[in-house]
């Protein structure tokens, strides 16, 4: 595009291609999918955390009038999911065996609401009524429920090999001489708890059986490529497969493994009908990945100036029964450890566990979270011993371009974390006046998130890009969209390109069958990867395009322009596109490209040391909060938040706007309210009455700050923002807690009785 | 979790729901807004093979006032009372309570009988009935029944409410002039959330009235603390014994909003907020 030209869509916002039929109820998601002759299919689910099956008797449910079939682990024609440690991934894992998952319990249960059974039967009754028909004889086993104990001597034993699951290191400089050379040294522990996803549409999906023998199922996903664990699991070729993307209530990081896909799939398969099965909230809460809970040690030295010069940390996260992605989740609270800060020596050793808990996997932040609530918590502690103030401790030592990072690569891009932070600060205004009966405060938190997969992975994404005979055009595109608006920036990229209007553009379903692969809506990688295949594609038709539209009107090609639909010449001739589409056919030009986008490549990390390029790039942000605390209750209520980030380069404005409410929002949530409790194996609330989530009176104003330095790997510069939104809202609003109350907090969520024991005991 | 089967029964006369009720006893139940109904036999607490809907009667959902005072019809749904002006101009207390349960769309579904005869501790509403001295009516195969409203909840999540019994209204006395009323609730979680302890308090010229909610129990009539209250008035010291006594004689529960400990603490602290607010 020539550069002069100014951008029409990029950087105005507009309301997202499908926002029209969202807000109107019209979509229809996966759960609501109907197929004639559908069959409802359900889960039967351990009674305990950790138990031996001695038999399964499904006799009885199997005589029932209207149940179709009963499966067990035995009609499972391969009942291992293998965590997926793809080759180049395995290099860094220093021979960490292959975790296995069961699809359906073999002998064994591991955690309370572990699939045992399934059954598909003609009404959604006769599958309940069945579960209750199957006889299941348990022999209690003992069990480990918290992660420290799990990795004693002689703790229960979760699997055969072990409780330790992954351990990754981080080995930079000296941290030995680093505490010397140090005036203050610290240490304290953080909590951070389990947490539910709680999006709006359980885990749900319908499949099918084609007539040429192609399984074809509608699921929420985040991840249209887990068409390959079904595959495993029938033990069936990847091409009798396809795999659709239904709309989504919202993803978070709770689609990204494998939910419905492969259950749902052995049901169709075995019946050769249309099976739906969608999961109940509490089963929603019991049996798919949760956020990882974490225990997290932390020892920071720091000289007289402010100046850090050790941190030492020891990270321990709890898998629950299973590994599913916690062992790529350590790796990035391994990676993000010691946050946007210089640390000249750096040791950390982290380790996941395995414990009869709930598994935990992927959700949004993929392990930020955990860390940036640590090193914030730990950044607000030490400025209180060296007396300083939080601003100015962590202002003295932000990472700057060309800094390394704890991996001891270089940074390449500037994380403008003093611009973001006197922003932030400047909009909160002058700090207010005392009120009776209330202890104000206010807290910062600042973080560095990477965007985009780990940079060894060689990650890429394919999309393809058309002119209609028309003057539409399509943009086709694997890229599951749960609700953040990914297929609308992809066909604001097209447009912009092609110098049409959205509403000429439209994008097809993330279908594995129709679409080129993208890769997974995951570690805040849509925008940033297939935004790029979008544009290169998008690019190599408007090429094709000015050259046939330049030819029609006899002009050069560099004085063609593309606007609203119609090339223009710079003496004002104009060439509607469609015209120029069907000459460009007649004549056996090109209308459309297939573009592959490869992100930069860097060798494997070294796994003893963590030393390498871990990232091709992170999100930087900075946020504010200021709180008041009731003095007798206990209570919270945040009174102003501000949320500041370089994007890099907002493609839609409102909806950058969108992110950045919505990841304060959620991280309200995790400071004050959400928690997972499970007792010794036993979940206490898996419901919404007993897990509760902020609400729009919970909510305060939320003011939202946009840098645009243009720096970013994605399309114009754009960095991605989905998860890094949310990443330091938990720790603004406990370190504006603390600072409130003159107690350091150091485990959430702040429910006024854990705020009003700290205000009672004085002592952190 | 699914609904266990169950036969849904529509009468469309108080007779025909109570001798429904009475001919399937115990395997009977009356639902009315089934906002609390359902998710106790999605969870499996209650399994009844026969439901009797209340909702089709004629003539229980009106709010009527009369000298005596107010009545409300069983089936009202909490947001007509809430919204009712009568109600807010001369029960105001009461519309605060009952508007200020969970959300509007528990509030639009839920009635005011389902919610008593639910007995749940932690009811909005059923502090400030304790607190106006409201009495319930109820029918069954035995007659008419009238309860004063202090003896209708009888322990956790248990009202009066014989076998074939339905709860058919809510009579609240009128307020002296120059009363003064309070009402209070803390929501420890989410704004939606149920009280972690609500206080009501109706204040006249006669003493204090003083309902409790989610500390006990059952709600219940703070008459320790209305006790200390009796000779010297709303003093300063007499607000705070009040409140020590009130944080005695209840006895709470701890559960995932809190502990029994914190509930005590906060007791002291609602109510002695509660008094020194009086409107
Ligand atoms: C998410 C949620 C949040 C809530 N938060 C609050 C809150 O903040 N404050 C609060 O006060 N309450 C709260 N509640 C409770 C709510 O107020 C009650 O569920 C509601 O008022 C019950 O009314 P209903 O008509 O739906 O009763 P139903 O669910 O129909 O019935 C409840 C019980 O009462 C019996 N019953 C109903 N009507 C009669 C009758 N006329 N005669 C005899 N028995 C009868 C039923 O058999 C059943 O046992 C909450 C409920 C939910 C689900």
């Amino acid at each position: 595009m020539p550069p002069s030209q100014e951008f029409r869509i990029i950087g105005r916002s507009w309301p997202r291609h499908d926002a029209r039929e969202k807000v109107l109820g019209r979509p229809i998601y996966a759960s609501d999918f109907t197929m004639p002759g559908m069959l409802h299919g359900r889960a039967l689910r351990s009674l305990y955390p950790s138990a031996r099956i001695l038999s399964i008797d499904t006799s009885e449910a199997e005589k029932l009038p209207g149940v179709v079939c009963v499966l067990t682990h035995k009609d499972v024609p391969k009942n291992e999911m293998e965590m997926a440690l793809p080759g180049r991934m395995a290099e860094a894992t220093a021979g960490a065996q292959m975790a296995t998952q069961p699809i359906l319990a073999d002998g064994r249960v591991r955690f309370l609401g572990e699939a045992i059974a399934l059954v598909a039967a003609e009404s959604p009754e006769a599958a309940a009524q069945a579960l209750d028909l199957i006889r299941v004889e348990y022999e209690e086993l003992p069990g480990v429920y918290d992660s420290l104990e799990a990795m004693k001597q002689g703790a229960p034993k979760v699997h055969e090999s072990g409780n330790i699951l992954q351990r990754w290191h981080v080995r930079k400089g000296d941290v030995g001489s680093g505490f010397e050379e140090a005036d203050v040294i610290l240490e304290r522990t953080y909590h951070v708890q389990l947490l539910d996803h709680a999006y709006m549409e359980t885990e749900g999906g319908v499949a099918w059986v084609d007539p040429d023998g192609t399984l074809v199922m509608k699921v929420g996903t985040q991840v249209v490529e887990h068409y390959t664990d079904v595959t495993e699991a029938l033990q069936i070729p990847r091409n009798k497969i396809r795999l659709i993307a239904a709309p989504m209530g919202g993803g978070f990081g709770g689609r990204e493994d494998v939910t419905v896909e492969i259950l749902v799939g052995l049901l169709a398969w075995h019946t050769r009908r249309p099976v739906r099965l969608v999961y109940s909230r509490d089963e929603s809460i019991l049996a798919h990945g949760k956020r990882n809970a974490y225990v997290l040690r932390y020892k920071m030295g720091a000289k007289r100036s402010g100046e850090i010069t050790a941190l030492e940390a020891e990270v321990v996260s709890d898998s629950g029964a299973y590994a599913a992605l916690t062992p790529w989740i350590l790796y990035y609270t391994t990676a993000t450890a010691t946050g946007p800060y210089r640390i000249p020596d750096v040791l950390v050793d982290a380790s996941a566990v395995y414990t009869n808990n709930t598994f935990a996997s992927a959700f949004r932040g993929f392990g930020s979270v955990q860390a940036c609530f640590a090193y914030e918590g730990h950044m607000d502690a030490m400025a209180g011993e060296l007396g300083m103030s939080p601003r100015e401790f962590r202002e003295r030592n932000y990472l700057k371009k060309g800094d390394t990072i704890s991996s001891g690569w270089a940074l390449e891009s500037e994380p403008m974390l003093d611009e973001l932070t006197s922003r932030a600060w400047e909009a909160l205004g002058p700090p207010p006046k005392r009120e009776p009966g209330k202890k104000i405060g206010r807290g910062m938190a600042a973080t560095m998130v990477p965007y985009g997969r780990m940079a060894w992975t060689h990650d890429s994404s394919t999309a393809w890009v058309g002119m209609e005979a028309d003057g539409t055009a399509m943009v086709r595109c694997a890229a599951p969209d749960p609700g953040g608006g990914q297929g609308s920036s992809l066909v604001a990229i097209a447009a912009e390109v092609l110098g049409l209007p959205m509403s000429r553009v439209s994008i097809g379903p993330a279908d594995s069958h129709m679409a080129p692969r993208a890769g997974t809506t995951t570690a805040t990688r849509q925008l940033f990867m297939s935004g790029n295949a979008v544009l290169k594609a998008a690019r190599e038709v408007r090429e094709s395009l000015v050259a046939q539209a330049a030819q029609m009107l006899g002009a050069r090609e560099a004085d063609i322009e593309l606007v609203e639909g119609d090339a223009l010449t710079p003496d004002g001739r104009r060439l509607g596109l469609a015209q120029v589409v069907r000459e460009a056919i007649a004549s056996g030009r090109p209308v459309e490209s297939l573009a592959k986008y490869d992100a930069p490549v860097a060798d494997t990390i070294d796994p003893d040391t963590g030393q390498g390029k871990p990232f091709n790039d992170f999100t930087f942000g900075v946020q504010v909060a200021e709180v008041e605390v009731d003095e007798e209750t206990g209570q919270v209520r945040v009174r102003r938040f501000v949320t500041a980030f370089d994007v890099g380069k907002a493609i839609n404005p409102s909806a950058v706007e969108g992110q950045l409410q919505g990841g304060v929002g959620m991280g309200l949530g995790d400071a004050l309210m959400e928690e997972v409790v499970i007792d010794e194996g036993f979940t206490r609330n898996p419901h919404l009455m007993d897990y509760k989530l902020p609400t729009t009176l919970d909510t305060p104003d939320i003011e939202t700050i946009v840098l645009e330095s243009g720096q970013g790997l994605g399309p114009f510069g754009a960095k991605g923002i989905g998860e890094p939104a949310l990443i330091p809202t938990r720790a603004t609003i406990v370190n504006a807690v603390s600072d409130a109350i003159g107690v350091q907090l150091r485990e959430a969520p702040l429910t006024p009785e854990r705020v009003y024991r700290a205000m009672r005991s004085g002592t952190d | 979790m699914r609904l266990p089967p169950f036969q849904l029964h529509r009468p469309e006369t108080l007779q025909e729901a109570v001798s429904l009720l009475a001919q399937h006893g115990e395997e009977a139940r009356p639902i009315a807004g089934g906002t609390a109904m359902v998710p106790m036999m999605r969870f499996g607490f209650l399994r009844p093979e026969h439901v009797v809907s209340l909702k089709g009667i004629p003539g229980l959902d009106e709010i009527s006032e009369s000298d005596d005072g107010l009545r409300i019809g069983a089936l009202t749904p909490l947001y007509r009372v809430a919204g009712s002006a009568v109600v807010r101009a001369q029960w105001p207390l009461l519309a605060r309570a009952v508007g200020s349960v969970a959300t509007p769309a528990i509030r639009n579904s839920g009635t005011l009988g389902g919610n008593l005869s639910y007995a749940e501790a932690a009811s909005d509403p059923a502090p400030a009935l304790l607190a106006l001295e409201a009495s319930v009516l109820l029918t069954g195969p035995e007659g008419d029944r009238t309860v004063p409203i202090t003896g209708f909840f009888q322990g956790f999540y248990e009202a009066d409410i014989r076998p074939g019994e339905v709860l058919v209204e809510v009579s609240i006395p009128r307020i002296p002039a120059g009363a003064r009323w309070s009402y209070l609730r803390f929501a420890a979680r989410s704004r939606e959330d149920k009280p972690l302890v609500n206080v009501a308090v109706v204040a006249t010229s006669e003493g204090v009235r003083i309902g409790l909610g989610g500390v006990s129990p059952t709600a219940i009539r703070a008459r320790r603390a209305e006790a200390v209250l009796q000779g010297p008035g709303l003093t300063p010291q007499a607000i705070d014994e009040a409140a020590d006594a009130a944080a005695e004689e209840c006895d709470p529960l701890s559960d995932l909003m809190g502990t029994a400990e914190y509930r005590q603490d906060m007791v002291r602290v609602w109510l002695r907020r509660a008094l020194t607010g009086l409107q």
